[in-house]
């Protein structure tokens, strides 16, 4: 389990605190789908980069923490720590992954080149593992020795799965994993991605701005609204019965089969992080807005069994 | 295979194809002149005082243009041109030192010029793209603005400022080294090698100096831009040693072009080296260029220049082969 504790996390640039992340809480549990939804310029990829523990670029936590907990509770890693244990616990399935692999490099040794110094170990049994996660994906066996350029869109998508799979990590984390491919492959790349999850019972968090693909495969969902959590809980109760205005507004964006009706959007694009409104920071573009909304900017508090939201007339919304 | 076969032959006709349009051109190019080398030369023999009789002038005359293979047909001549100069390297005595033939003059230079170029464009090839590597990938190390500011100095000198003002420094002013080559030792002995190191330690320095920031700032916006790919970025968060993303996922695909440029470079430098090798006084090919221009000496010169246009072919020949080796795209396509 993945704990986000209250973090404000986000850069330091020279106009100040970009707080891409601002005090949100949640939980990535053992054994889920987490989807991740949210327009661009949100905080999602902010956040995957926290549960990921990838610091490299300037990202800093202001406050609050992040750690992982092993399923018996015996042991926790702060987030600072994870990538000593990436490859091991955790793994990665990046954006774009058509161009994710080098092109000078043949698959296996590409699979084989992960990780860090002390969880590089035993790469015969890597090798093993390599092997049976491709076989599992329906990629032929001669696909370790193939260069990237000789794999298909869909075939490179799977091996970038697979490539985060085989070395069965407790969490995978994936940013946008099926963007620029078609619908088809999507799907398979979905199917793929759950047969993986269902047969090793680990953790996936997906980072996607396409509900659709959420709907598909999610357990939970998150929402995030400029760098705070808007409404996090189960699939149907957050997709299928929103509560907080926000994930209505992105629910009812979306077509429908057999709806004609004209779809309807959120006006306006998310606030600049430099400059965000007093109180709710979604009330500017609300539907529902009134009076109180600009004093107030509420933490999410639950609303039924299998939700929590942040607005502050979740009461008339049914549960 | 067949695909192998297939690149590897056409590969090869083209570079046939540009050896032979090369020398066709050396062959048409002095025919094109207004000036009979014969006649230039028996003027210049007679204006030098030497009385000969008619038969003798003409006998002379015979056995100059049969030298100069002017005899026959042009296309006979052109034949026997190809002949010679392909079969058998001959292009005749050279006028400027008669009667040592060209390809004796060109063999004793080429070794100088060859090991000149070949080393001092490697070291700056090795040296520059080793630093542009660092800079590129660490653009903002204080290491890495000093040695771009270098690069940034040196790269747009001009060459024959550049020697001109090492061989006043070093050679006139302190006189570390010395001002012309003359070499000396036992063949294969350690006073030899030392003797030549010493000798062409000068033009190396000054070859390398200006050929090094090319590199060097290539290299680094190769590398930075690769450092924002997304294999390589990938590659950091598959938590790879920074050498390891460095050595396996950037440096491979950053040296595709540079081999490119730099066997292009090898090729060109044979012609650039002119100049080095005048104002070192050096006796490499370029001398022999100097030397064949200035006097006149049309074989010498078609030597030389056949031997550069070889030289560039060969160059960019061995690129061509070489490339599928480090690009499997180019192998498979």
């Amino acid at each position: 389990m993945i704990v986000v504790d209250n973090v404000v996390a986000g850069y330091r640039t020279p106009a100040g605190l970009v707080k891409a992340v601002d005090r949100v809480s949640l939980e990535v549990r053992d054994g889920e789908i987490l989807g991740i939804a949210g327009e661009s310029g949100c905080g999602k990829t902010t956040l995957l980069k926290l549960l990921y523990g990838s610091f490299g670029d300037g990202l800093e936590i202001f406050s609050g923490r992040v750690y992982w907990r092993d399923p018996d509770g015996r042991r926790t890693i702060d987030c600072a720590d994870f990538h000593r244990h990436w490859w091991e616990i955790f793994s990665y399935v990046p954006q774009g992954s058509m161009s994710a692999l080098n092109p000078l490099m043949r698959i296996a040794p590409q699979m084989l080149d992960a990780g860090t110094g002390a969880n590089r170990a035993d790469m015969a049994a890597r090798r093993a593992r390599i092997a049976r996660t491709l076989a599992e994906l329906d990629l032929p066996a001669r696909t370790q020795r193939l260069y990237p350029h000789q794999l298909s869109g869909g075939m490179r998508q799977r091996v970038m799965i697979g490539l985060a799979a085989y070395v069965d990590p407790d969490v995978v984390l994936a940013d946008e994993p099926t963007t620029a491919l078609d619908v088809v492959v999507q799907r398979q790349i979905l199917e793929n991605l759950v047969r993986l999850q269902r047969a090793r019972r680990n953790t996936i968090v997906i980072v996607s701005h396409d509900l659709g693909l959420h709907r598909q495969v999610a357990d939970r969902v998150a929402v995030l609204y400029a760098g705070r959590l808007a409404e996090i809980g189960s699939n149907d109760a957050v997709l299928g019965r929103p509560a907080h205005p926000y994930t209505q507004g992105l629910v009812d964006s979306l077509p429908r089969l057999g709806d004609r009706q004209p779809r309807q959007g959120i006006d306006g694009r998310p606030p600049d992080f430099m400059a965000m409104p007093p109180g709710c920071r979604f009330a500017p573009r609300c539907r529902r807005a009134i009076a109180a909304c600009a004093g107030s900017d509420p933490d999410p508090r639950p609303h039924g069994s299998d939700r929590t939201a942040a607005c502050i007339q979740l009461e008339e919304v049914a549960a | 295979m067949a695909r192998h076969a297939r690149f590897l032959i056409g590969r090869l006709a083209g570079y046939v194809a540009v050896v032979l349009v090369g020398i066709t051109f050396i062959f048409i190019i002095p025919r094109l002149l207004p000036v009979n080398p014969v006649e230039a030369m028996l003027g210049r023999m007679m204006s030098q005082g030497a009385y000969m009789q008619e038969d003798q002038v003409k006998a002379l005359r015979e056995a100059l243009s049969d030298a100069f293979g002017l005899n026959g047909t042009l296309l006979e001549q052109y034949l026997g041109f190809l002949r010679r100069t392909l079969l058998s390297q001959d292009f005749g005595p050279s006028l400027a030192m008669y009667p040592t033939p060209v390809k004796e003059l060109i063999g004793q230079a080429l070794p100088w010029t060859f090991g000149l170029l070949l080393a001092s464009v490697l070291i700056a090839w090795v040296v520059g793209n080793a630093l542009g590597l660092i800079i590129g990938t660490m653009p903002d190390s204080r290491t890495s603005r000093m040695l771009e500011a270098v690069a940034i100095i040196f790269y747009p000198i001009p060459y024959f400022i550049l020697a001109l003002v090492l061989s006043i420094l070093f050679s006139y002013v302190w006189k570390v080294f010395p001002l012309t080559t003359t070499v000396r030792g036992a063949p294969w002995s350690w006073e030899l090698v030392w003797s030549i190191v010493y000798h062409s330690f000068l033009p190396a320095v000054s070859i390398i100096a200006v050929t090094f920031g090319w590199w060097m700032l290539s290299m680094r916006a190769l590398s930075s831009t690769l450092m924002d790919e997304d294999f390589v970025v990938y590659a950091r968060l598959k938590g790879l040693a920074r050498s390891r993303v460095l050595l396996r996922y950037v440096l491979p695909n950053a040296m595709l072009p540079q081999v490119t440029f730099l066997a292009l470079q090898l090729g060109l430098m044979f012609n650039g080296s002119i100049i080095a090798e005048i104002v070192f006084s050096y006796p490499g090919v370029g001398s022999l260029i100097y030397t064949a221009i200035l006097q006149g000496d049309y074989n010498l010169l078609m030597g030389t220049v056949s031997l550069s246009i070889v030289a560039v072919a060969t160059a960019t020949l061995l690129v061509d082969l070489l490339y599928p080796l480090l690009d499997p795209r180019i192998r498979h396509r």
